[in-house]
Protein backbone atom coordinates (compact mmCIF):
# COMPACT_ATOMS: atom_id res chain seq x y z
CA UNK A 1 0.00 0.00 0.00
CA UNK A 2 1.14 3.44 -0.83
CA UNK A 3 1.05 6.61 1.66
CA UNK A 4 -1.96 7.86 -0.73
CA UNK A 5 -4.65 5.33 -1.07
CA UNK A 6 -6.66 5.42 -4.56
CA UNK A 7 -9.94 4.27 -2.10
CA UNK A 8 -10.60 4.52 1.88
CA UNK A 9 -13.44 3.48 2.86
CA UNK A 10 -13.71 4.82 6.99
CA UNK A 11 -16.74 2.75 8.75
CA UNK A 12 -18.66 2.70 5.39
CA UNK A 13 -21.99 0.55 5.76
CA UNK A 14 -24.79 0.58 3.15
CA UNK A 15 -28.52 -0.45 3.78
CA UNK A 16 -30.98 -1.34 1.27
CA UNK A 17 -33.99 -0.58 3.20
CA UNK A 18 -33.67 -3.21 6.65
CA UNK A 19 -31.34 -5.43 3.83
CA UNK A 20 -27.63 -5.26 4.60
CA UNK A 21 -25.23 -4.05 1.80
CA UNK A 22 -22.25 -3.33 3.71
CA UNK A 23 -21.06 -3.66 6.96
CA UNK A 24 -18.93 -0.65 8.76
CA UNK A 25 -15.81 -1.61 6.04
CA UNK A 26 -12.73 -0.06 6.71
CA UNK A 27 -10.13 -0.19 3.95
CA UNK A 28 -7.79 1.53 1.84
CA UNK A 29 -6.53 0.50 -1.55
CA UNK A 30 -3.30 1.79 -2.97
CA UNK A 31 -3.24 0.53 -6.75
CA UNK A 32 -2.79 -2.68 -8.63
CA UNK A 33 -5.05 -5.05 -9.54
CA UNK A 34 -7.44 -5.99 -6.36
CA UNK A 35 -9.50 -9.14 -6.28
CA UNK A 36 -12.90 -9.00 -4.72
CA UNK A 37 -13.92 -11.98 -3.62
CA UNK A 38 -16.76 -13.27 -1.99
CA UNK A 39 -20.49 -15.17 -2.80
CA UNK A 40 -22.90 -13.71 -4.20
CA UNK A 41 -24.74 -11.43 -2.20
CA UNK A 42 -21.80 -10.46 -0.37
CA UNK A 43 -21.51 -6.89 -0.70
CA UNK A 44 -19.03 -6.89 -3.54
CA UNK A 45 -21.50 -4.73 -6.20
CA UNK A 46 -22.56 -2.37 -3.43
CA UNK A 47 -18.87 -1.66 -2.41
CA UNK A 48 -17.92 -1.55 -6.19
CA UNK A 49 -21.29 1.27 -6.97
CA UNK A 50 -20.14 3.34 -3.55
CA UNK A 51 -16.59 3.44 -5.33
CA UNK A 52 -18.02 4.33 -8.67
CA UNK A 53 -20.34 6.89 -7.29
CA UNK A 54 -23.78 5.04 -7.76
CA UNK A 55 -24.39 4.83 -4.52
CA UNK A 56 -23.77 6.88 -1.00
CA UNK A 57 -22.95 5.21 2.24
CA UNK A 58 -25.54 5.30 4.80
CA UNK A 59 -23.27 5.69 7.44
CA UNK A 60 -19.43 6.78 7.24
CA UNK A 61 -17.45 7.43 4.02
CA UNK A 62 -16.16 5.99 0.76
CA UNK A 63 -13.35 8.45 -0.65
CA UNK A 64 -11.56 8.08 -4.18
CA UNK A 65 -9.09 10.19 -5.28
CA UNK A 66 -9.84 12.11 -1.61
CA UNK A 67 -13.23 12.63 -2.81
CA UNK A 68 -16.87 11.65 -2.51
CA UNK A 69 -17.44 10.07 -5.98
CA UNK A 70 -20.93 10.75 -5.47
CA UNK A 71 -20.85 14.55 -5.49
CA UNK A 72 -17.54 14.80 -7.58
CA UNK A 73 -17.92 14.62 -11.10
CA UNK A 74 -14.21 15.13 -11.68
CA UNK A 75 -13.61 12.20 -9.64
CA UNK A 76 -15.61 9.74 -11.99
CA UNK A 77 -14.27 10.97 -14.52
CA UNK A 78 -11.14 9.30 -13.52
CA UNK A 79 -13.08 6.29 -12.73
CA UNK A 80 -14.15 3.52 -15.46
CA UNK A 81 -16.99 1.20 -14.40
CA UNK A 82 -18.70 -1.96 -16.09
CA UNK A 83 -21.63 -2.89 -14.01
CA UNK A 84 -22.25 -6.44 -13.11
CA UNK A 85 -25.71 -6.97 -15.53
CA UNK A 86 -25.81 -7.01 -19.24
CA UNK A 87 -28.64 -4.95 -19.96
CA UNK A 88 -27.46 -1.88 -22.53
CA UNK A 89 -28.28 0.44 -24.88
CA UNK A 90 -29.50 -2.56 -27.10
CA UNK A 91 -30.64 -0.57 -30.16
CA UNK A 92 -26.94 0.61 -30.57
CA UNK A 93 -24.01 -0.87 -32.50
CA UNK A 94 -21.21 -1.72 -30.18
CA UNK A 95 -19.72 0.92 -31.95
CA UNK A 96 -21.99 3.59 -31.31
CA UNK A 97 -22.37 2.45 -27.67
CA UNK A 98 -19.06 2.87 -26.39
CA UNK A 99 -18.49 6.33 -28.45
CA UNK A 100 -21.45 7.56 -26.73
CA UNK A 101 -20.05 6.46 -23.20
CA UNK A 102 -16.54 8.18 -24.32
CA UNK A 103 -18.69 11.32 -25.32
CA UNK A 104 -20.68 11.06 -22.14
CA UNK A 105 -17.17 10.35 -20.36
CA UNK A 106 -16.05 13.92 -21.49
CA UNK A 107 -13.32 12.70 -23.89
CA UNK A 108 -12.84 15.16 -26.95
CA UNK A 109 -12.67 12.99 -29.71
CA UNK A 110 -14.31 10.20 -28.84
CA UNK A 111 -14.80 8.13 -32.04
CA UNK A 112 -11.29 7.20 -32.00
CA UNK A 113 -11.27 6.60 -28.35
CA UNK A 114 -14.03 4.45 -28.92
CA UNK A 115 -12.33 2.80 -32.07
CA UNK A 116 -9.27 2.12 -29.66
CA UNK A 117 -11.09 0.75 -27.34
CA UNK A 118 -12.71 -1.38 -28.84
CA UNK A 119 -9.43 -2.65 -30.39
CA UNK A 120 -8.05 -3.31 -27.14
CA UNK A 121 -11.10 -5.40 -26.06
CA UNK A 122 -10.65 -7.20 -29.15
CA UNK A 123 -14.29 -6.10 -30.91
CA UNK A 124 -12.98 -4.54 -33.78
CA UNK A 125 -14.76 -7.52 -36.33
CA UNK A 126 -18.65 -6.96 -34.24
CA UNK A 127 -18.27 -3.35 -33.67
CA UNK A 128 -21.01 -2.25 -36.17
CA UNK A 129 -23.79 -4.94 -34.84
CA UNK A 130 -26.31 -4.06 -32.48
CA UNK A 131 -25.44 -5.03 -29.42
CA UNK A 132 -28.67 -6.71 -28.81
CA UNK A 133 -27.37 -9.42 -31.18
CA UNK A 134 -24.17 -9.97 -29.05
CA UNK A 135 -23.56 -13.16 -26.78
CA UNK A 136 -22.18 -12.73 -23.48
CA UNK A 137 -18.83 -12.77 -23.82
CA UNK A 138 -19.08 -10.38 -26.27
CA UNK A 139 -21.22 -7.78 -24.26
CA UNK A 140 -18.63 -8.15 -21.15
CA UNK A 141 -16.10 -7.26 -23.83
CA UNK A 142 -18.07 -4.38 -24.90
CA UNK A 143 -18.66 -3.44 -21.08
CA UNK A 144 -14.83 -3.43 -20.58
CA UNK A 145 -14.60 -0.95 -23.19
CA UNK A 146 -17.06 1.44 -22.48
CA UNK A 147 -15.18 1.65 -19.34
CA UNK A 148 -11.69 2.34 -20.26
CA UNK A 149 -12.28 4.63 -23.62
CA UNK A 150 -11.87 7.32 -21.31
CA UNK A 151 -8.32 6.16 -20.13
CA UNK A 152 -9.47 6.61 -16.84
CA UNK A 153 -7.05 6.00 -13.64
CA UNK A 154 -9.00 3.75 -11.71
CA UNK A 155 -11.05 0.77 -13.45
CA UNK A 156 -13.75 -1.01 -11.59
CA UNK A 157 -15.14 -4.42 -12.76
CA UNK A 158 -18.40 -5.88 -11.39
CA UNK A 159 -18.10 -9.78 -12.38
CA UNK A 160 -16.54 -9.07 -15.65
CA UNK A 161 -16.06 -12.90 -16.44
CA UNK A 162 -19.16 -14.04 -15.06
CA UNK A 163 -20.97 -16.35 -17.82
CA UNK A 164 -18.40 -15.85 -20.28
CA UNK A 165 -17.06 -19.37 -22.24
CA UNK A 166 -13.46 -20.42 -21.50
CA UNK A 167 -11.66 -18.75 -24.61
CA UNK A 168 -13.38 -15.26 -24.06
CA UNK A 169 -12.50 -15.30 -19.68
CA UNK A 170 -8.47 -16.33 -20.96
CA UNK A 171 -9.28 -13.56 -23.32
CA UNK A 172 -10.56 -11.09 -20.91
CA UNK A 173 -7.99 -11.74 -17.80
CA UNK A 174 -5.51 -11.02 -20.60
CA UNK A 175 -7.09 -7.81 -21.19
CA UNK A 176 -7.72 -7.08 -17.78
CA UNK A 177 -3.53 -7.84 -17.33
CA UNK A 178 -2.61 -6.26 -20.36
CA UNK A 179 -4.28 -2.66 -18.21
CA UNK A 180 -3.01 -3.65 -15.31
CA UNK A 181 0.64 -3.62 -17.03
CA UNK A 182 -0.04 0.04 -18.39
CA UNK A 183 -0.43 1.08 -14.68
CA UNK A 184 -4.13 1.43 -13.76
CA UNK A 185 -5.28 0.53 -11.03
CA UNK A 186 -8.02 -2.13 -10.89
CA UNK A 187 -10.75 -3.56 -8.95
CA UNK A 188 -11.69 -6.67 -10.21
CA UNK A 189 -15.18 -8.92 -8.54
CA UNK A 190 -16.07 -12.35 -8.51
CA UNK A 191 -17.14 -14.89 -6.80
CA UNK A 192 -15.21 -17.17 -8.21
CA UNK A 193 -11.99 -17.94 -6.92
CA UNK A 194 -9.67 -19.04 -9.79
CA UNK A 195 -10.66 -16.00 -11.90
CA UNK A 196 -9.46 -14.13 -9.33
CA UNK A 197 -6.58 -15.88 -8.61
CA UNK A 198 -5.70 -15.46 -12.55
CA UNK A 199 -6.08 -12.24 -11.95
CA UNK A 200 -3.94 -11.15 -8.63
CA UNK A 201 -2.66 -12.30 -5.65
CA UNK A 202 -4.15 -9.44 -3.60
CA UNK A 203 -7.39 -10.06 -2.32
CA UNK A 204 -10.64 -8.45 -0.05
CA UNK A 205 -12.53 -11.13 0.79
CA UNK A 206 -16.27 -9.87 1.55
CA UNK A 207 -18.87 -12.11 3.23
CA UNK A 208 -22.16 -10.52 4.37
CA UNK A 209 -21.37 -6.96 4.08
CA UNK A 210 -18.20 -7.28 6.11
CA UNK A 211 -14.63 -7.80 5.45
CA UNK A 212 -13.43 -11.04 6.31
CA UNK A 213 -9.63 -11.07 5.01
CA UNK A 214 -7.06 -9.11 3.12
CA UNK A 215 -3.72 -8.53 1.51
CA UNK A 216 -2.12 -11.27 -0.25
CA UNK A 217 -3.12 -14.96 0.17
CA UNK A 218 -0.10 -15.59 2.52
CA UNK A 219 -0.92 -12.65 4.35
CA UNK A 220 -4.32 -14.32 4.87
CA UNK A 221 -3.21 -17.80 5.67
CA UNK A 222 -1.19 -16.45 8.50
CA UNK A 223 -5.00 -14.91 9.68
CA UNK A 224 -6.37 -18.77 10.01
CA UNK A 225 -4.70 -19.70 13.04
CA UNK A 226 -7.00 -22.55 13.52
CA UNK A 227 -6.65 -23.94 10.12
CA UNK A 228 -4.42 -26.35 9.78
CA UNK A 229 -1.95 -25.80 6.73
CA UNK A 230 -2.07 -28.59 4.58
CA UNK A 231 1.27 -29.92 2.70
CA UNK A 232 1.30 -32.20 -0.14
CA UNK A 233 4.57 -34.48 -0.83
CA UNK A 234 5.00 -36.60 -3.56
CA UNK A 235 8.16 -39.18 -2.90
CA UNK A 236 8.84 -42.56 -2.91
CA UNK A 237 8.67 -43.76 0.32
CA UNK A 238 5.66 -41.66 1.69
CA UNK A 239 4.74 -43.79 4.41
CA UNK A 240 7.82 -43.62 5.86
CA UNK A 241 7.74 -40.21 5.82
CA UNK A 242 4.49 -39.86 6.98
CA UNK A 243 5.05 -42.16 10.18
CA UNK A 244 7.76 -39.70 10.96
CA UNK A 245 5.55 -36.51 10.95
CA UNK A 246 2.68 -38.16 12.43
CA UNK A 247 5.06 -38.44 15.82
CA UNK A 248 5.36 -34.05 15.51
CA UNK A 249 2.87 -32.90 17.74
CA UNK A 250 2.14 -30.01 15.21
CA UNK A 251 1.01 -32.73 13.21
CA UNK A 252 -3.04 -32.57 12.94
CA UNK A 253 -3.44 -35.17 10.71
CA UNK A 254 -1.71 -37.54 7.73
CA UNK A 255 -3.48 -38.97 4.93
CA UNK A 256 -2.13 -40.85 2.31
CA UNK A 257 -2.60 -40.86 -1.41
CA UNK A 258 -1.02 -42.74 -3.98
CA UNK A 259 2.64 -41.97 -3.80
CA UNK A 260 1.88 -38.91 -1.77
CA UNK A 261 1.33 -37.63 1.66
CA UNK A 262 -0.84 -35.28 2.74
CA UNK A 263 0.43 -33.44 6.60
CA UNK A 264 -2.23 -30.88 7.97
CA UNK A 265 0.22 -28.82 10.33
CA UNK A 266 -0.42 -25.81 12.62
CA UNK A 267 3.24 -25.37 12.30
CA UNK A 268 4.16 -24.83 8.83
CA UNK A 269 7.67 -23.38 8.96
CA UNK A 270 8.57 -26.39 11.52
CA UNK A 271 6.83 -28.50 9.26
CA UNK A 272 8.92 -27.80 6.58
CA UNK A 273 12.14 -27.90 8.31
CA UNK A 274 11.12 -31.80 9.38
CA UNK A 275 10.15 -32.64 6.02
CA UNK A 276 13.47 -31.44 5.19
CA UNK A 277 15.41 -32.96 8.07
CA UNK A 278 13.36 -36.70 6.97
CA UNK A 279 14.17 -36.46 3.79
CA UNK A 280 17.86 -35.89 3.91
CA UNK A 281 18.27 -38.53 6.51
CA UNK A 282 16.34 -41.28 4.90
CA UNK A 283 17.55 -40.12 1.53
CA UNK A 284 14.21 -39.94 0.07
CA UNK A 285 13.32 -39.41 -3.26
CA UNK A 286 10.72 -36.94 -3.08
CA UNK A 287 8.94 -35.40 -6.80
CA UNK A 288 6.93 -32.79 -6.28
CA UNK A 289 5.79 -30.87 -2.81
CA UNK A 290 2.96 -28.41 -2.44
CA UNK A 291 0.81 -26.48 -0.17
CA UNK A 292 -2.81 -27.13 -1.89
CA UNK A 293 -3.96 -24.27 0.86
CA UNK A 294 -1.84 -21.69 -1.46
CA UNK A 295 -4.81 -21.68 -3.84
CA UNK A 296 -7.65 -19.27 -2.81
CA UNK A 297 -10.47 -21.64 -2.93
CA UNK A 298 -8.87 -23.75 0.07
CA UNK A 299 -8.58 -20.26 2.12
CA UNK A 300 -11.85 -19.10 0.50
CA UNK A 301 -13.76 -22.30 1.87
CA UNK A 302 -12.11 -21.62 5.18
CA UNK A 303 -12.85 -18.50 5.89
CA UNK A 304 -16.39 -18.61 4.89
CA UNK A 305 -17.07 -21.54 6.67
CA UNK A 306 -15.70 -20.31 9.79
CA UNK A 307 -18.30 -17.55 9.49
CA UNK A 308 -21.34 -19.39 8.29
CA UNK B 1 -4.78 -0.10 -24.93
CA UNK B 2 -6.22 3.20 -25.02
CA UNK B 3 -4.23 6.60 -26.27
CA UNK B 4 -2.95 8.72 -23.08
CA UNK B 5 -4.36 11.57 -25.21
CA UNK B 6 -8.57 10.12 -24.47
CA UNK B 7 -9.02 11.33 -21.27
CA UNK B 8 -12.27 12.20 -19.34
CA UNK B 9 -13.44 15.33 -18.49
CA UNK B 10 -16.16 16.68 -16.67
CA UNK B 11 -19.04 17.72 -18.63
CA UNK B 12 -21.09 20.74 -18.26
CA UNK B 13 -24.96 20.18 -17.82
CA UNK B 14 -25.55 21.56 -21.73
CA UNK B 15 -23.12 19.46 -23.04
CA UNK B 16 -24.47 16.41 -21.01
CA UNK B 17 -28.06 17.39 -22.31
CA UNK B 18 -27.07 17.44 -25.77
CA UNK B 19 -25.18 14.24 -25.95
CA UNK B 20 -27.71 12.46 -23.78
CA UNK B 21 -30.09 13.84 -26.13
CA UNK B 22 -28.52 12.68 -29.08
CA UNK B 23 -28.48 9.20 -28.00
CA UNK B 24 -31.60 9.02 -26.97
CA UNK B 25 -33.01 10.22 -30.10
CA UNK B 26 -30.87 7.67 -32.20
CA UNK B 27 -32.43 4.81 -29.69
CA UNK B 28 -35.83 6.16 -29.97
CA UNK B 29 -35.80 6.20 -33.46
CA UNK B 30 -34.84 1.96 -33.68
CA UNK B 31 -37.42 0.97 -31.21
CA UNK B 32 -40.82 -0.14 -31.67
CA UNK B 33 -41.97 2.15 -28.88
CA UNK B 34 -42.54 4.90 -31.31
CA UNK B 35 -44.74 2.61 -33.94
CA UNK B 36 -47.24 1.98 -31.05
CA UNK B 37 -46.82 5.78 -30.23
CA UNK B 38 -47.14 6.98 -33.95
CA UNK B 39 -50.46 4.88 -34.08
CA UNK B 40 -52.15 6.01 -30.64
CA UNK B 41 -51.53 9.55 -32.25
CA UNK B 42 -53.00 8.58 -35.64
CA UNK B 43 -56.74 7.35 -33.67
CA UNK B 44 -58.03 11.44 -34.10
CA UNK B 45 -57.33 10.91 -37.56
CA UNK B 46 -59.06 7.92 -37.58
CA UNK B 47 -62.09 9.38 -35.82
CA UNK B 48 -61.62 12.58 -38.28
CA UNK B 49 -62.18 10.51 -41.39
CA UNK B 50 -64.85 8.62 -40.18
CA UNK B 51 -66.50 11.84 -39.60
CA UNK B 52 -65.45 13.37 -42.71
CA UNK B 53 -67.29 10.11 -43.82
CA UNK B 54 -70.33 10.68 -42.65
CA UNK B 55 -69.77 14.19 -43.51
CA UNK B 56 -69.86 16.14 -40.45
CA UNK B 57 -67.76 18.25 -38.65
CA UNK B 58 -66.24 17.90 -35.17
CA UNK B 59 -62.77 20.02 -34.71
CA UNK B 60 -63.37 20.03 -31.09
CA UNK B 61 -64.48 16.27 -30.42
CA UNK B 62 -60.90 15.97 -32.71
CA UNK B 63 -59.09 17.98 -29.69
CA UNK B 64 -60.98 16.45 -27.18
CA UNK B 65 -59.54 12.95 -28.89
CA UNK B 66 -56.17 14.47 -29.15
CA UNK B 67 -56.15 15.13 -25.44
CA UNK B 68 -56.88 11.64 -24.34
CA UNK B 69 -54.64 9.99 -26.55
CA UNK B 70 -52.18 12.51 -25.23
CA UNK B 71 -51.83 10.99 -22.04
CA UNK B 72 -51.33 7.34 -23.26
CA UNK B 73 -48.34 8.94 -25.80
CA UNK B 74 -46.21 10.94 -22.69
CA UNK B 75 -47.25 7.69 -20.96
CA UNK B 76 -45.29 5.29 -23.47
CA UNK B 77 -42.25 8.07 -25.11
CA UNK B 78 -41.52 9.76 -21.78
CA UNK B 79 -42.55 7.59 -18.92
CA UNK B 80 -41.70 4.24 -20.27
CA UNK B 81 -38.70 5.30 -21.85
CA UNK B 82 -37.46 6.57 -18.67
CA UNK B 83 -39.23 4.31 -16.07
CA UNK B 84 -37.62 1.83 -18.04
CA UNK B 85 -34.02 2.84 -17.77
CA UNK B 86 -34.24 3.03 -14.46
CA UNK B 87 -35.77 -0.45 -14.04
CA UNK B 88 -33.33 -1.98 -16.26
CA UNK B 89 -30.30 -0.43 -14.58
CA UNK B 90 -29.13 0.82 -17.40
CA UNK B 91 -29.34 4.36 -16.51
CA UNK B 92 -26.48 2.92 -14.11
CA UNK B 93 -24.06 3.80 -17.16
CA UNK B 94 -24.82 7.62 -17.59
CA UNK B 95 -25.06 8.03 -13.18
CA UNK B 96 -21.21 6.88 -13.02
CA UNK B 97 -20.26 9.47 -15.98
CA UNK B 98 -19.14 12.72 -15.10
CA UNK B 99 -21.96 15.01 -15.28
CA UNK B 100 -24.92 16.99 -12.69
CA UNK B 101 -27.47 14.40 -12.44
CA UNK B 102 -30.03 16.62 -13.88
CA UNK B 103 -28.62 16.14 -17.54
CA UNK B 104 -29.89 12.65 -17.26
CA UNK B 105 -33.38 14.66 -17.55
CA UNK B 106 -33.40 17.22 -19.47
CA UNK B 107 -31.20 15.10 -22.23
CA UNK B 108 -34.03 12.90 -22.16
CA UNK B 109 -37.16 15.13 -22.39
CA UNK B 110 -35.15 17.57 -24.89
CA UNK B 111 -35.06 13.95 -27.29
CA UNK B 112 -38.71 12.99 -26.04
CA UNK B 113 -40.51 15.68 -25.83
CA UNK B 114 -40.25 17.81 -29.71
CA UNK B 115 -40.62 13.90 -31.03
CA UNK B 116 -44.02 13.21 -28.54
CA UNK B 117 -45.20 17.10 -29.63
CA UNK B 118 -44.59 16.57 -33.09
CA UNK B 119 -46.36 13.10 -33.24
CA UNK B 120 -49.71 14.22 -30.99
CA UNK B 121 -49.94 17.72 -31.87
CA UNK B 122 -48.97 17.20 -35.63
CA UNK B 123 -51.42 14.32 -35.76
CA UNK B 124 -54.16 16.31 -33.71
CA UNK B 125 -53.90 19.63 -36.36
CA UNK B 126 -53.97 17.24 -39.29
CA UNK B 127 -57.33 15.48 -37.99
CA UNK B 128 -58.61 18.30 -37.42
CA UNK B 129 -58.01 20.23 -40.46
CA UNK B 130 -59.85 16.85 -41.98
CA UNK B 131 -62.79 17.34 -39.62
CA UNK B 132 -62.78 21.44 -39.60
CA UNK B 133 -65.89 22.98 -41.12
CA UNK B 134 -63.70 25.94 -41.86
CA UNK B 135 -64.72 27.79 -38.37
CA UNK B 136 -62.20 26.30 -35.73
CA UNK B 137 -58.99 28.07 -34.55
CA UNK B 138 -57.45 24.79 -35.17
CA UNK B 139 -53.99 26.88 -34.96
CA UNK B 140 -54.36 27.60 -31.45
CA UNK B 141 -55.97 24.33 -30.63
CA UNK B 142 -52.97 22.19 -31.86
CA UNK B 143 -51.28 24.96 -29.86
CA UNK B 144 -52.66 24.16 -26.80
CA UNK B 145 -52.27 20.22 -27.46
CA UNK B 146 -48.35 20.73 -27.88
CA UNK B 147 -48.33 23.11 -24.86
CA UNK B 148 -50.07 20.10 -22.84
CA UNK B 149 -48.26 17.55 -23.66
CA UNK B 150 -44.88 19.06 -22.62
CA UNK B 151 -46.33 19.57 -19.34
CA UNK B 152 -47.54 16.19 -19.66
CA UNK B 153 -44.38 14.80 -20.38
CA UNK B 154 -43.26 16.81 -16.43
CA UNK B 155 -45.82 14.55 -15.25
CA UNK B 156 -44.47 11.66 -16.91
CA UNK B 157 -40.83 11.82 -16.17
CA UNK B 158 -42.05 13.09 -12.22
CA UNK B 159 -43.43 9.19 -12.19
CA UNK B 160 -40.86 7.70 -13.94
CA UNK B 161 -38.75 8.57 -11.17
CA UNK B 162 -40.31 8.34 -8.34
CA UNK B 163 -42.17 4.71 -9.61
CA UNK B 164 -40.18 3.50 -12.36
CA UNK B 165 -41.83 0.00 -12.60
CA UNK B 166 -45.27 1.27 -12.62
CA UNK B 167 -44.74 4.73 -14.49
CA UNK B 168 -46.81 4.29 -17.51
CA UNK B 169 -49.66 2.98 -15.83
CA UNK B 170 -49.92 5.73 -13.02
CA UNK B 171 -48.70 8.49 -15.68
CA UNK B 172 -52.05 7.44 -17.42
CA UNK B 173 -54.06 6.84 -14.25
CA UNK B 174 -53.35 10.34 -13.45
CA UNK B 175 -53.68 12.57 -15.84
CA UNK B 176 -57.08 10.30 -16.88
CA UNK B 177 -58.61 9.61 -13.49
CA UNK B 178 -57.13 13.19 -11.69
CA UNK B 179 -56.08 15.68 -13.71
CA UNK B 180 -59.06 15.53 -16.41
CA UNK B 181 -61.44 15.85 -13.16
CA UNK B 182 -59.71 18.68 -11.66
CA UNK B 183 -60.50 20.48 -15.26
CA UNK B 184 -64.39 19.77 -15.07
CA UNK B 185 -64.90 20.45 -11.16
CA UNK B 186 -65.64 24.14 -10.66
CA UNK B 187 -62.90 24.55 -7.67
CA UNK B 188 -59.79 26.70 -7.36
CA UNK B 189 -58.05 23.07 -7.54
CA UNK B 190 -58.87 23.94 -11.43
CA UNK B 191 -55.29 26.19 -11.87
CA UNK B 192 -53.09 23.02 -11.34
CA UNK B 193 -55.27 21.14 -14.05
CA UNK B 194 -53.00 20.43 -17.62
CA UNK B 195 -56.42 19.79 -19.39
CA UNK B 196 -57.97 22.71 -18.17
CA UNK B 197 -55.71 25.72 -19.04
CA UNK B 198 -55.64 23.12 -22.16
CA UNK B 199 -59.10 24.19 -22.78
CA UNK B 200 -58.54 27.66 -21.70
CA UNK B 201 -55.60 27.83 -24.13
CA UNK B 202 -57.28 26.39 -27.31
CA UNK B 203 -60.93 27.95 -26.47
CA UNK B 204 -60.93 30.93 -23.70
CA UNK B 205 -63.91 29.23 -22.10
CA UNK B 206 -63.70 30.88 -18.80
CA UNK B 207 -61.52 33.95 -20.41
CA UNK B 208 -58.16 32.79 -19.51
CA UNK B 209 -55.99 34.64 -21.43
CA UNK B 210 -53.10 32.67 -23.83
CA UNK B 211 -50.68 33.87 -22.06
CA UNK B 212 -51.85 32.84 -18.29
CA UNK B 213 -52.72 29.92 -19.93
CA UNK B 214 -48.80 29.12 -21.22
CA UNK B 215 -47.64 30.45 -17.63
CA UNK B 216 -49.54 27.91 -15.85
CA UNK B 217 -48.83 25.30 -18.02
CA UNK B 218 -45.15 26.32 -17.51
CA UNK B 219 -45.74 26.38 -13.74
CA UNK B 220 -47.12 23.19 -13.43
CA UNK B 221 -44.10 21.33 -16.03
CA UNK B 222 -42.09 23.63 -13.74
CA UNK B 223 -43.40 21.97 -10.43
CA UNK B 224 -43.34 18.33 -11.33
CA UNK B 225 -40.12 18.55 -12.95
CA UNK B 226 -38.59 19.90 -9.81
CA UNK B 227 -40.09 16.81 -8.36
CA UNK B 228 -38.48 14.67 -10.67
CA UNK B 229 -34.90 16.13 -10.48
CA UNK B 230 -35.56 16.33 -6.16
CA UNK B 231 -35.63 12.40 -6.51
CA UNK B 232 -33.08 11.73 -9.26
CA UNK B 233 -30.58 13.33 -7.56
CA UNK B 234 -31.56 10.78 -4.39
CA UNK B 235 -32.01 8.15 -6.55
CA UNK B 236 -29.26 5.30 -6.08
Amino acid sequence: MTDTPIVRADKCSKWYGHVLGVSDVTWSFGGGVLGLLGPNGAGKSTLIKMMAGLLRPSRGTVEVFGALPFDSPEVRSRIGYAPEHDATWDELTGRELVTSMARLAGVADARAAAQEAIAAVGMTAHQDRAVKGYSKGMRQRTKLATAIAHDPDFILLDEPLTGVDPLARIDIIERIRALAAAGKTIVVSSHVLYEIEALTTEILVIYRGQVLAEGNVFEIRKLIDKHPHRVRVECDRARELGAVLAASEHVARVHFERGAIVVETRDPDRCYDEIAACVLERELVVRAMSSPDNNLGAVFDYLTGARS
Amino acid sequence: MTARNHRGSVLSGATATFEIARVTLTRTLRQRTLWGAAIVAALPLVLATIFKALAQHHARAIFEAAEATAAVLVGLMVAGAIGEELEERTMTYLWSRPMPRWALLTGKLAALVPLTVALGAGGAWLAMNVSSGGDDPIGRMALAIAAGLAARAAVATAFATLVPRQALALTIAYLFFIDLPLAIVPARLQVISIVFHEHELATRGMGESVATALVSLGAIMAAWLALAVWRIRRLE
